[in-house]
């Protein structure tokens, strides 16, 4: 545990956030979903969404944290943002974790500088944050996810995109009970990888050259330090294609990735 | 005697008395300013031909290198007046250093002691011959450092240090994190691939290279320059460090005029200077390619050898950045600009500069069309063209009017296809290097399509391959830092619009992928060794190909109808010269040479006999 004191602020009601429009499409989505199943609306799951702040060595880190609508204790995820920060599709994310029974957490890697409302352009305060203390803060959300009482804290596991995949490898490195790691287009830290216990998932975009092209080389190292790890390449893929909202978004690649990847955490 | 025989020998006679009046005005020239000639010798009393000899006078920054002939004997041309340092320098030998007053004719006699230590002072191309490649192993990996150590800057410069397997390390763990105009990424990008996977390896094969212990290196030094070659005369111009930046030096301290110093860095302000080209008047003007607060573009005054700035805005309070340049017929230089502060979008700028009133106007893509990424070049129509990142663009000269070509690929399994080098032929066509992935595309006047050669692949390379490393590079790809060991790597190009040629420079397969401009056929024209790197080619009107060779130091000529190579070696070690153009004029050729390391620019000249003979009989009657 890496923090002395932990606390939960600002709770929003799930309707806020709903009142974003692609979040509001995403319940409608997974309503659907439910009819379909079978259920019927007074029955469907409604997943509960928060924003949280907890604290890493002395800073705040606000974060939402989504929860699925059954109650006892659950696996989490800590989903780790790429350069576009906390946007729409993390929210879509984390929704979708709840809603297949993950405990989410997703931090928002600008809040020491304000947030993300403050950023002037995200992408570029993204990428000027400090890789260390990223997952400083990181580790700090992992300890905030153990202290909560509705994770089953042995079942706790890290989601990363893009910029963020570096910083789910270097989690799993640095936080030896980690479950699993998940990377989505990410690179590969050079080094630190002897201290990974968790199994790693890694979806891969073909035309994502220095990413994908390090892959033989994580396989092979791990595999020498005893490390589970799966990869996936998509082909004919750029990185970003499970960003529905971005130029690279693959509708097919994001749905079997998807899948891979939930099967992957559930195991 | 007939009538047609008369004529003959009046035409002899005549033939001759214009032979004999221009023997006697080169005389008078020559004997219009005392004379800087001498002899090279080795210690052991040798006449040494192919000796590089430079004069550079007390103060100023022209350098004058002509080479020895057969007898050992060099002379300058006879413009020089003043005081000067005059060295004589050859591979393998320690440099030899004398003084000249040129208030009288002066003869210097040098006398060249052998080098013990003599590395440091070779070449790219001399180092990389070295290597073995006597097994197939010792060919992988020459080609696998070959083409993953050499993009961005020579072999020498990394081949003239010897480091242990640590140290070797220690290096690759730096160079697969940083971006190919230097600054370090963050520990969170990902590595180059190719050198994360080799690096163990690597750093083992670099050890028995250069390392502490025995070298498995064969040196066998290259033969100096003789015949035509060594009757080239380079003149080279110092450009002086950025003033807006804060050194403490107007010039480079080592800027590779001594060869015994090793080659020099480039992180010492000296990386910048990029294409350069001659204006009709002879002055050079050139693109500066890295972030500067005041430079956009250079021109050094060809008699005086002073270097002016300009400067447009860019981004960020930083001049906007250039990189490929070209002169039309009419004598208008036109250049690149990146970063300008008017580019909207993905778009650039083309710059249009007249070199008589040093008037630059600006053209800008609109906002939906990439803009110029690199390099330029004129049609035989006249029309503008630059290589963008999805393909080409065109700007007519007079309307200002863009049009934007697109590479059929943009991307594919081998990579991103990038367009670095581009030519256009005399019918309106333009050619552009995909370089990371082995393709040329076409830009069809006519027809408004594009098109696309692709490239064979190194084969030899492919069976060298293991199956993990043939995944690791089928994944990875090249691009311009690194690349897959069969690759071609077409970087730039040159077109013969007094014929109907594209010639290409494959970086990587060390050889000018030749394209017939009306059939479309395709050949390849290898250079003198496989471990070549051919980088930029210009054709004169003679349909002969100038190509600049980055890694080696050299010019290299080719004439495409006796399939011949002639090598020019340049006086600067580390000159890195990522461009050649020509300019002719008054029946004379001029090779402009931009050196992007040693921060110079060269104007190479050729002399005929008949001159060298009057300075030879000037000189003795002096």
């Amino acid at each position: 545990m890496r923090l002395n004191s932990l606390h939960r602020a600002d709770k929003l009601k799930i309707r806020s956030l709903a009142s974003r429009p692609r979040i509001w499409l995403m319940f409608n989505v997974l309503i659907a979903m439910a009819i379909m199943l079978g259920g019927n609306l007074r029955a469907a799951p409604q997943p509960s969404a928060e924003t949280v702040r907890y604290d890493s060595a002395g800073s705040k880190i606000d974060a939402l944290l989504v929860r699925p609508s059954q109650t006892g204790k659950h696996p989490a995820i800590l989903v780790i943002h790429d350069s576009e920060g906390l946007n729409d599709g993390m929210r879509d994310v984390a929704l979708q974790l709840a809603a297949a029974g993950f405990v989410a957490l997703v931090p928002d890697l600008l809040s020491r500088s304000g947030g993300m409302a403050n950023a002037k352009s995200v992408d570029a305060a993204v990428t000027r944050l400090s890789p260390e203390q990223t997952v400083q803060d990181l580790l700090a959300g992992i300890a905030f996810l153990e202290s909560d009482p509705g994770v089953d804290s042995a079942k706790i596991s890290s989601l990363g995109f893009g910029w963020g995949g570096w910083r789910s490898f270097r989690l799993a490195a640095e936080s030896p009970n980690l479950n699993h790691a998940v990377i989505f287009y990410g690179a590969t830290p050079v080094n630190g990888l002897e201290n990974i216990h968790a199994s790693v998932l890694a979806n891969y975009a073909q035309y994502d050259f220095f990413d994908t092209g390090n892959s033989i080389w994580t396989e092979d190292t791990l595999q020498r330090f005893g490390t589970k790890f799966t990869c996936y390449i998509y082909p004919k893929t750029f990185r970003g294609f499970f960003d529905p909202s971005g130029a690279h978004y693959n509708a097919d690649a994001a749905k079997l990735a998807w899948t891979r990847t939930l099967e992957f955490l559930k195991s | 005697m007939n009538e047609s025989t008369v004529f003959s020998k009046m035409l002899c006679i005549f033939a001759l008395a214009c032979a004999c009046a221009a023997g006697t005005a080169m005389a008078a020239q020559a004997g219009s300013n005392p004379l800087l000639a001498g002899t090279v010798q080795s210690s052991s009393g040798e006449k040494m031909a192919g000796v590089t000899v430079s004069a550079k006078a007390d103060g100023k920054t022209v350098t004058i290198s002509v080479f020895t002939d057969e007898k050992g004997e060099f002379y300058f041309p006879a413009s020089l007046s003043g005081k000067y340092r005059v060295w004589a320098q050859a591979d393998g030998f320690e440099t030899a250093r004398e003084d000249a007053d040129l208030t009288a004719t002066k003869n210097l006699h040098f006398v060249l002691k052998p080098m013990r230590d003599f590395e440091r002072q070779l070449t790219g191309d001399q180092l990389l011959a070295a290597l073995p490649a006597d097994t197939p192993e010792d060919r992988r990996m020459k080609r696998i450092f070959r083409n993953n150590c050499t993009s961005c800057h020579q072999p020498n410069y990394i081949l003239q240090n010897k480091f242990d397997r640590q140290g070797w390390t220690a290096i690759m763990n730096l160079m697969k994190q940083i971006s190919i105009v230097g600054p370090f990424l963050g520990e969170d990008s990902a590595p180059d691939p190719h050198i994360q996977f080799y690096e163990p390896e690597l750093a083992a094969y670099l050890e028995r290279m250069r390392g502490p212990g025995p070298s498995a290196m064969n040196f066998k030094l290259r033969p100096r320059p003789t015949g035509v070659s060594a009757r080239a005369v380079f003149t080279e111009y110092d450009v002086p460090l950025d003033p807006a930046t804060s050194h403490e030096t107007k010039y480079v301290t080592n800027d590779g005029s001594d060869w015994s110093l090793g080659t020099p860095s480039n992180t010492n302000g000296a990386i910048g200077i990029h294409d350069a080209q001659a204006d009709l008047s002879g002055n050079i003007w050139f693109t500066y390619n890295m972030p500067s607060p005041d430079i956009t573009y250079g021109k050094v005054d060809a008699k005086t050898g002073e270097v002016k700035f300009f400067k447009l805005p860019g981004k960020g309070g930083l001049a906007a950045a250039s990189h490929g340049m070209m002169r039309d017929k009419n004598g208008i230089i036109w250049a690149d600009t990146r970063g300008s502060a008017v580019a909207q979008g993905i778009g650039g700028s083309m710059s249009r500069i007249d070199p008589a009133t040093e008037k630059i106007d600006v053209y800008t893509t609109p906002p939906d069309m990439a803009g110029p990424a690199s390099t330029v070049d004129v049609d035989g129509k006249g029309f503008v063209w630059a290589s963008t990142s999805r393909g080409a663009i065109r700007l007519d000269p007079q309307t200002h009017e863009f049009k934007e070509y697109l590479s059929v690929t943009q991307v594919d399994a081998d990579g991103f296809g990038a367009g670095y080098g581009i030519a256009a032929d005399r019918d309106g066509n333009a050619y552009w290097a995909e370089m990371g992935i082995d393709i040329i595309g076409r830009a069809d006047a006519e027809t408004g399509k594009s098109s696309e050669f692709r490239l064979a692949p190194v084969k030899e390379q492919l069976d060298l391959m293991g199956n993990k490393e043939r995944k690791m590079n089928s994944m990875t790809g090249s691009d311009f830092h690194t690349s897959v060991p069969w690759a071609q790597g077409p970087r730039r190009m040159g077109a013969d619009r007094n014929g109907d040629v594209i010639w290409i420079c494959d970086s990587w397969g060390g050889n000018l992928f030749e394209i017939n401009t009306r059939t479309l056929k395709t050949n390849f024209v290898p250079l003198p060794s496989p471990d070549d790197e051919p980088y930029h080619a210009a054709v004169d009107s003679h349909h002969n190909v100038w190509v600049n060779m980055m890694d080696d130091d050299r010019i290299m000529e080719y004439d495409p109808t006796k399939s011949e190579w002639t090598a020019f070696p340049l006086p600067t070690l580390g000159a890195e010269s990522r461009y050649v153009s020509v300019l002719e004029n008054e029946g004379s050729l001029k090779l402009v040479v931009p050196y992007s390391r040693a921060r110079k620019i060269a104007v190479m000249t050729i002399r005929s006999k008949q001159e060298l003979e009057s300075l030879r009989q000037e000189a003795g009657k002096q």
